[in-house]
């Protein structure tokens, strides 16, 4: 069967999930072109993270479909979908009993690479997040700084040089100097590397910062969607207007 | 770690491969030097090797270790075998009958009676030589003598009850006292007779008059080896063998053996030698055991605990790993695990006796069950305490079910299953000892020997190497933990 030709690496229709009787996501739809960055907002039960997370298939739909890369996902194999989708945890989740490199090289790992090729990928991944390989490759995540570990968990993310990355809430845990740093960092990776990125925040200058479009989310349900400049000139209601007035000037 | 435990697992083939001929003895003194005339006597007229098995454990655990063939031969006694083996009635036969019958029963087991060493260990009775008695028809109206019978004696049909009826003494029951007081007392004259055991040590230091026991009241017990066919048809050369000792042990003698044994704490194999010499059977002393006994028990009791220890692991951690996420199946094999945990071990031990007999096997099995929760209560909390947010960042990551398991939880765990590895390990070091009382060997075999012989000296033999394994085994696997655990985890 021919693919149909796809211009939205990710596109919802009408997803809902329920806990229980609890709605934790109610009928959003939306879908992010190739090499697009989506931020998706809210404040904390939003359900930012459960949307993040229908999108490698780790959360089961009630409603709705999800089709990444073309494909319906649920229709095809999980753990083959996730290992082309990089994923950037709130807390870097690194794996503790492994090194720097080690923790870099997961996917390519997964995904068979040679040892010489993960080896290269993994010095080439550790200059794009501004570590030294010599310094940093034999490393264990307890030796590094939270910003540290971070980067390295940008670098995991990207390893196997995925076709859309989700990032949790990244810099959430960091000190605000950090956080700044590597937003810009972020920043400049994004006009280098032009990935499909969905970014999930509760930090607007942030989203404001990465996104090429922004959505909005309260109890489940899509306030509002559109550029940063649709947003910021015409909010929806008073949820978007508080989440404006926190906009640096 | 791997090449470690193949080395162990070589060791240990090796060594039980070997085939000799298994000697077994009672938990008894005079049962222990009697194997070692056997012994020794086998040794020297034969060519064969000859393993010790001494102080295995009470008649029925050498008579069943016998049948199954788990050892060769042991010292039985006539009387013994007549009423406690094979549950006949004694009924005042002469020596000459009960020894045919005990024959030709035990052969119907494929048990064959070797000839007698010649000595009757029965009860006998003491009294001073100045009181001018021989035999105990002459204790007949004797009312004014004053008797002191150990409390059993006075209370078993086979002992005071039944004596004076079969001699029509018309005594009054005595008064009973302890046995241990009953020599002195009977020297110093403050009672005139007691009872005791024929071929009791302690008897030949005091000259007592020994009463004839003139009408076969008290059932003869003879002592002789009892051989299986089996090895009787397999080293036909055993037989040969066991004829040298036919007759060659009075009471007297018996009662020196044992004297140099229990009470001046001299080593069965110079005791055995020296007797065997004068008799013209050996002419060479034995190699001063090999290896110290208490080397043999050390390695026998590490064998014990490593190997079941090493299968409960292979069994534990598996089974850890299949029954997480299974809560339901956790708490039912957990439950399990934990009702052996609560069995005493000595009774878990004497469980295994009907199902896997005596010796290596049921001892290891016992051994194994114990090492089971502590592994496996260990490997499951281990595995299940992972850092769920390491479990989701590997999901992510796209990796399977199992690379989770073997790659995030197992190593993350490690610690904990060492910890619970070590802690099955140094128990049963410890619990190894009892392993003794079922024929397994090991230091529980200095122990036990000492508790019968009352000989402290014996006990710490067995105690402190058991003790120091214990400690040592600790350290090395918190040494092993320590290395094992992931740099960073």
């Amino acid at each position: 069967m021919q693919k149909p030709y796809f211009r939205d690496i990710v596109s919802a229709e009408n997803i809902s999930v329920k806990y229980g009787d609890e709605y934790a996501l109610r009928d959003v739809s939306f879908s992010v072109d190739a090499g697009e960055t989506l931020c998706i907002i809210g404040s904390s039960g939003s359900g930012k993270t459960t949307l993040l997370r229908t999108l490698n298939g780790l959360q089961p739909l009630s409603a709705g479909q999800i089709e990444v890369f073309g494909d319906r996902i649920h229709t095809i194999s999980g753990v083959q979908l996730r290992r082309k989708i990089g994923y950037v945890l709130q807390q870097p989740a690194l794996f503790p009993h492994w090194s720097v490199a080690k923790n870099i090289g997961l996917v390519p790992r997964l995904l068979k690479w040679k040892p010489e090729q993960i080896k290269n990928r993994t010095r080439e991944l550790l200059d794009l997040v501004n570590l030294s390989p010599e310094i940093y490759t034999k490393r264990y995540p307890s030796e590094l700084s939270g910003g540290e570990q971070q980067r390295v968990g940008i670098a995991r993310a990207l390893a196997a040089n995925p076709d859309l990355m989700l990032y949790d809430e990244p810099f959430s845990a960091l000190d605000p100097i950090t956080r700044t740093g590597l937003q810009q960092e972020l920043l400049s990776l994004k006009e280098k590397l032009r990935k499909t990125t969905v970014f999930v925040t509760h930090d607007v200058n942030e989203a404001f910062l990465l996104g090429d479009s922004i959505l909005i989310l309260s109890e489940g349900r899509v306030v509002q969607k559109g550029s940063p400049d649709e947003i910021k000139s015409n909010p929806a209601n008073d949820y978007v207007k508080t989440f404006i007035e926190g906009l640096h000037a | 770690m791997r090449k470690l435990i193949l080395i162990l697992f070589c060791v240990f083939c090796v060594t039980s491969m070997r085939s000799q001929v298994v000697i077994a003895s009672k938990n008894f003194p005079e049962s222990s030097v009697l194997a070692e005339l056997i012994a020794q006597t086998i040794e020297q007229n034969t060519g064969l090797d000859v393993e010790r098995k001494f102080g295995l454990g009470g008649t029925l655990i050498c008579y069943e270790a016998l049948k199954s063939g788990e050892i060769d031969i042991y010292p039985e006694y006539t009387g013994t075998a007549l009423t406690a083996i094979l549950k006949l009635p004694y009924g005042g036969k002469n020596p000459d009958e009960v020894l045919q019958i005990v024959r030709e029963k035990l052969k119907e087991e494929q048990l064959r009676v070797a000839p007698l060493f010649g000595f009757n260990n029965t009860y006998v009775l003491a009294t001073r030589p100045e009181l001018q008695l021989e035999k105990i028809s002459d204790l007949k109206g004797q009312g004014q003598l004053n008797f002191g019978f150990s409390n059993e004696f006075t209370q078993r049909e086979d002992g005071f009850p039944g004596l004076n009826k079969a001699y029509n003494l018309g005594l009054s029951t005595p008064r009973g006292l302890d046995h241990g007081l009953a020599y002195k007392a009977l020297s110093d004259g403050s009672i005139d007779i007691t009872d005791a055991y024929s071929t009791d040590g302690k008897l030949s230091t005091f000259g007592f008059q020994l009463l004839e026991d003139d009408k076969n009241f008290f059932p003869p017990y003879y002592a002789f080896p009892l051989i299986s066919e089996a090895a009787a048809l397999r080293y036909p050369k055993l037989l040969d063998a066991l004829d040298l000792l036919e007759g060659k042990l009075d009471e007297q003698t018996m009662r020196e053996l044992n004297y140099r044994y229990e009470v001046s704490g001299e080593l069965l194999p110079a005791i055995a030698f020296d007797f065997l010499k004068e008799k013209g059977i050996v002419d060479q002393r034995p190699e001063s055991a090999a290896m110290h006994p208490i080397v043999k028990q050390t390695i026998d009791h590490l064998k014990l605990t490593l190997l079941a220890t090493l299968i409960a692991v292979l069994l534990a951690v598996p089974m850890g790993m299949g029954i997480i996420g299974k809560k339901r199946l956790a708490n039912v094999v957990m439950s399990a695990t934990g009702a052996v945990q609560t069995i005493p071990s000595l009774a878990l031990l004497g469980f295994m006796i009907p199902l896997f007999g005596i010796g290596f096997l049921p001892a290891v099995i016992a051994l194994f069950l114990y090492a089971l929760l502590p592994i496996l209560r260990n490997t499951y909390t281990g595995l299940q305490e992972t850092d769920p947010i390491l479990i989701e960042a590997g999901k992510a990551m796209g990796m399977t079910k199992n690379q989770i398991l073997f790659q995030l939880r197992l190593p993350l765990a490690a610690n904990v299953i060492m910890a619970g590895i070590r802690t099955a390990l140094t128990i049963n070091i410890g619990t190894a000892t009892l392993a003794a009382f079922i024929g397994a060997g090991g230091l529980g075999e200095s122990i036990i020997t000492g508790i019968t012989l009352n000989d402290n000296n014996l006990i710490l033999q067995g105690a402190i190497p058991a003790a120091l394994l214990a400690l040592i085994a600790d350290r090395l696997m918190l040494w092993l933990q320590k290395s094992l655990t992931p740099k960073g985890g």
